[in-house]
Parts: C-alpha cells; sequence; structure tokens
C-alpha cells in the first residue's frame, strides 16, 4: 500500500510542478514545494515498508498431506480412486448400497 | 429480494436442523476472583450488608473464622454454583450506598436482572438464535452469537490447527495458527446471516413469535484476520483458477465454493472476533468469513482451501442452499444476503401503553454494501416515515435505525422496510411470494410486520 500511495504521490508532485510551468500558473512549483515543504515529516519519521512479494510463512505442504485430504469428487468424476469391473457391476453395487443406507439414515431429497 | 444472484448462487443454509448448542464453552459459567484480602472481608463483615456479600463469596476466599471447618474435613464444602459472574439477586442491597460492593473480578458478568440467551434448537446439527429484541446498537455479544452446526461444535487444539492451501497454486501451503497470526491482519464490522433465516416466520409463522424466534440467525460485529488476498499471493494463485473451495474442520467438513474473486477481494481467514479469538461455536480457531455471503459459505474450523477451474458441486450446493423460482428453474450459488430489516421494539411480547412516546427501532442490513435508508410504517405500509440511522453506518454490518413514536391506543401495523446502496428494496411478502417458487426455503428476505392490538398487546404479523 505505502508503495502506491508514494507512487501516487509521486505522479501527483511531479504532475503539479509540469502545471506549474502554463503562464498564468507560474508561481504553483514555489506554493507546492511550500506545501510539500510544511508537511514534510521529522528526519527519523520514515514510509511503512511496503509489502515484500512473498512474506515466506507457511510450510510446503506434501503430496501425500494433500491426497490424505482432498477426497471430494466433482460430478465429473475427478477425485475419485482408481477402479475396476463393468458398469453392470457398478449398478448392482450401487443399487446395494443405497436400499442398505436408506433403511439406516433418512437421505434428503435431491 | 435478490433478483440477480450475480456473484453467487447458492447458499448457505442455516437452520435446518438445530443447532447444536449445548455445551459449548462459551456458555461456561466464569470464574470468580478468589483474591480477596483478610482485611477487606473483615470490613465487608462490618458492614450491616456483609453478611449477605460474604456468603456469596468463593468458599477458598472465606477466612477460616467466618467458616469454621471439621477438623476430619478433607474436602471442601460444596458451594452452589453462583449465578453467571457470581452475582444473584439474593445478594442485592436495598441500598447500594451503604454497603461495599463486591471486589474485581477476573471475568465480567451480566447484572442478575438481565438474562439474555439464545434459543438453541436440535443437538449435533442444530442452531440457537440470537435474542435481537434483548440487545441495542449494531454489536452482538460474543456469547450470544447465534449458531449453525452440521455436527457440534469442533473443539481444536489450536497447536495443531493447520490450513492447506492447494489446488492450482504455484506453492501448496500448510499454514500454522502462529503463521496466519504472523501475517498481515485486518479488522471489519460485517454481519453474518444464516441463509435460513426466517424460515420458521415465513413456513410455519405463529403470532406469538418474537424477533428472536423469526429473524435470530444474524449476528454482526468486529472480525480480525488475514486476507484470503495475502494468503493466494502467497501460495500464488495460478491463472484459471476461477473458484476456491473450502472444508471445514469438523465432523461434518463442510464444504462450499466460492468465486475466486472474493477470495482477492473483501475476505479472510478470521481468528478473533470483538477483540477476543474465536469463540469454538463460531469456528475458532479460524474461519474462512466472506462479508455479505450467507453464513453457510463462511465455513467454520477452516482446514482446507483448493483452488479449482470450478464449483465442488458440494452436498451443501446441489440438494440445499438453492432458490427455486416462479418459473421452475432455480438459482444457484445465490451467495450475497439481501437488504433486509426488522423491527426489534416494539415487537412481541411487549405490550404497549397508549399516548406515550416510545420508540420503534430495529436492525437493517445488506450483503450488497451499505444501507442507505430504512423506511417505517405504522399502518401497514400505507404511509412510510423516514427513520434515523445511527451512525457510522458500516458497510455489510447491522445497522441501527429508530423513529420516535406515540402510538395512539387504535389497532397499528408496524413495518421496515430496507434500501441499501445498489437501490435494493426490501420486497413485500406478496411480492417474494410472485418471484419464489414453491419449495423456496433460503432467503427471505421480506417485509416483517407487527401487530398492535387494541389492548396494546404486540404480535408478529402473520399473513400481513
Amino acid at each position: 500500500m505505502s508503495a502506491a500511495r508514494v507512487g501516487l504521490l509521486a505522479s501527483l508532485f511531479v504532475g503539479a510542478l509540469a502545471s506549474c510551468d502554463r503562464g498564468p500558473l507560474a508561481d504553483r512549483a514555489t506554493r507546492t514545494k511550500r506545501a510539500f515543504g510544511a508537511i514534510r515529516l521529522p528526519s527519523n519519521v520514515h514510509a511503512a515498508p511496503a509489502f515484500p512479494v512473498r512474506f515466506d510463512v507457511g510450510r510446503a505442504a506434501t503430496a501425500a498431506e494433500i491426497a490424505a485430504w482432498d477426497v471430494d469428487v466433482t460430478p465429473d468424476g475427478h477425485g475419485l480412486p482408481a477402479g475396476s469391473g463393468t458398469p453392470a457391476q457398478g449398478a448392482e453395487v450401487f443399487a446395494a448400497i443405497h436400499v442398505m443406507v436408506s433403511r439406516l439414515v433418512r437421505i434428503p431429497s435431491l | 429480494m435478490r433478483e440477480d444472484g450475480a456473484t453467487g448462487r447458492g447458499k448457505g443454509d442455516t437452520a435446518n436442523g438445530g443447532a447444536t448448542n449445548g455445551t459449548s464453552s462459551d456458555d461456561a459459567p466464569e470464574p470468580r476472583n478468589a483474591r480477596v484480602t483478610r482485611r477487606g472481608l473483615i470490613a465487608v463483615a462490618a458492614a450491616s450488608a456483609g453478611g449477605a456479600i460474604l456468603a456469596r463469596l468463593p468458599a477458598e476466599a472465606q477466612t477460616p473464622t467466618t467458616r469454621p471447618s471439621s477438623p476430619g474435613a478433607t474436602t471442601q464444602a460444596p458451594t452452589p454454583p453462583p449465578a453467571a459472574g457470581g452475582f444473584d439477586l439474593a445478594s442485592v442491597p436495598t441500598d447500594p450506598t451503604r454497603a461495599p460492593g463486591p471486589p474485581t473480578s477476573a471475568l465480567g458478568a451480566r447484572s442478575p436482572f438481565e438474562t439474555p440467551a439464545r434459543a438453541p434448537v436440535g443437538v449435533l446439527s442444530g442452531s440457537s438464535y440470537t435474542p435481537l429484541h434483548q440487545l441495542t446498537g449494531t454489536v452482538t455479544p460474543s456469547d450470544l452469537v447465534f449458531e449453525r452446526h452440521h455436527a457440534g461444535v469442533a473443539l481444536i487444539d489450536p497447536a495443531k490447527y493447520e490450513l492447506l492451501i492447494h489446488g492450482l497454486v504455484d506453492r501448496p501451503t500448510v499454514f500454522t495458527l502462529d503463521d496466519l497470526r504472523r501475517l498481515p491482519h485486518v479488522s471489519l464490522s460485517c454481519f453474518l446471516e444464516c441463509s435460513g433465516n426466517g424460515r420458521g416466520a415465513f413456513k410455519t409463522p405463529k403470532r406469538e413469535m418474537t424477533p428472536q424466534a423469526i429473524d435470530g440467525l444474524t449476528s454482526s460485529g468486529e472480525w480480525t484476520g488475514v486476507p484470503l488476498a495475502v494468503l493466494f499471493h502467497e501460495v500464488g494463485v495460478r491463472r484459471g483458477a476461477s473458484w476456491f473451495r473450502a472444508e471445514g474442520g469438523d465432523a461434518s467438513r463442510l464444504s462450499r465454493s466460492v468465486p475466486v474473486e472474493k477470495g482477492l477481494g473483501d475476505a479472510m481467514i478470521a481468528f478473533a472476533f470483538n477483540g477476543e479469538p474465536l469463540r469454538p461455536a463460531n469456528g475458532y480457531p479460524a474461519r474462512l468469513l466472506l462479508p455479505g455471503y450467507e453464513g453457510n459459505a463462511n465455513i467454520k474450523w477452516v482446514r482446507r482451501i483448493e483452488l479449482a477451474d470450478g464449483p465442488g458441486m458440494f452436498r451443501d450446493e446441489t440438494s440445499k442452499y438453492t432458490d427455486p423460482l416462479a418459473n421452475g428453474t432455480a438459482r444457484q450459488f445465490s451467495l450475497v444476503m439481501d437488504a433486509k430489516s426488522i423491527i426489534t421494539a416494539p415487537a412481541h411480547p411487549v405490550r404497549l401503553a397508549p399516548n406515550v412516546w416510545t420508540q420503534i427501532t430495529g436492525i437493517a442490513w445488506t450483503g450488497r454494501g451499505k444501507i442507505t435508508r430504512v423506511d417505517v410504517s405504522t399502518d401497514g405500509g400505507a404511509n412510510w416515515l423516514v427513520a434515523e440511522l445511527q451512525e457510522p453506518v458500516m458497510s455489510l454490518a447491522h445497522t441501527r435505525f429508530r423513529l420516535p413514536w406515540k402510538w395512539d391506543g387504535k389497532p397499528a401495523v408496524l413495518m421496515s422496510r430496507a434500501v441499501d446502496e445498489t437501490g435494493a428494496v426490501q420486497p413485500t411478502l406478496a411480492e417474494f411470494r410472485a418471484k419464489r417458487g414453491a419449495g423456496t426455503d433460503y432467503h427471505f428476505s421480506y417485509i416483517r410486520a407487527w401487530v398492535v392490538e387494541p389492548d396494546g398487546q404486540v404480535f408478529f404479523g402473520v399473513d400481513v
């Protein structure tokens, strides 16, 4: 933020100086300098540092860590573990599980 | 009402079940200050009301001379637990200027005359409602913030807490709580509302409903945390990442998808509320905070964020948190909460006296920025008065409105209508019904009404 602010101030300052060269406003540069001088900070007060490119906080996640938690499956099937069998076998398993589960818990309708 | 669904669709429910509230640690009685000097005790005992005060002091603070102990006793005599914080009605002196009061304490307590309470519903999957009619101003006390849990309150050791950010990022990273606290953090005030707030009043309205029962699933206060944008920058979000999927660390592992723009905007990983670490029921030690978005998407106890090229289509984005429309389609990812308001006083169960001045007051809020106006009607919407808004009006936070009023003793119907900076106007119940399809289950943002009976009794305006 401070970097952006410093840049903005600098551009305003340059712009102000440039506009001073135009005829009737010739004394603006002097006034601008006075204005900036009036708000100049004491020499031991400095602008806050800009954000670094990175803070280097945190540690690299391992592939095993990610695999252990990233178990959700998207509608396109991404995230499914490697499987085997045929569609017919799958339909059988699907039906069996849903009959079993529906006897145990109330499944919200979709 | 939300008609665009601009940013999101889909969203959060809330009160489907009940909240668990039960015995979360924030409900535990506060410890009392046991540091009481002998001289102080003597002084107290010398006072006329001293006996009553002394009886309220913790047993360990009492001197042997005032509490003779039997020689064989190895354990302290059981003392009945004091009322919250140690103040109880029995100890209130008739003249508080005639005797010193109780000592300072480690944790504050409410006056024994004030007993605000949440209204819990359900057990593992349930909610508890903020007592809106017992509160003033715009900040919700931390122990009265509403709850909505899907598998109880997760109790997490902060030393073991980890947040994993992975997927379409350059550097998959694990952050500890200390890591998060080291990063730049900011504070902002915003409301958090369950997207199912108002369901009971819409589906099973009763005249005896209080503001708490109608809309108690909203709370507001100051949150502190790390902007998600800082974390995204830290891990290097890749081009093509358009959504992020957040997963909670509770037993339901509640998961929701959010457009990545929100993560680069005002979203944060919050670790504090109202100046102190989050309460367990609100996501301790860290949660996702999405200002203006429905509560359900603000994943508590967040442990994993995956950057991806689309939403995860989790359970709470398919079978739930969609808005069926009148034209037979449904709106998904309707994440932004609508402009809404409710009068919290006078409201049921208050009984008004005629021809005396009172103040109509309530709260208004919107997920699209600032509330710009609240209109109040005392004649059922035929005429409206512009209420005064409490300054400063903060974007995305509860905004207090008020209006002086003298009830003339004739039947009256009180209503409030919020307008936000995008021009959105809180709809009437009829307008709401016309736009929503059968089975509407979320985002009940229509105008609430209070009916004042001839005897002054105030009831919730069912079907008004």
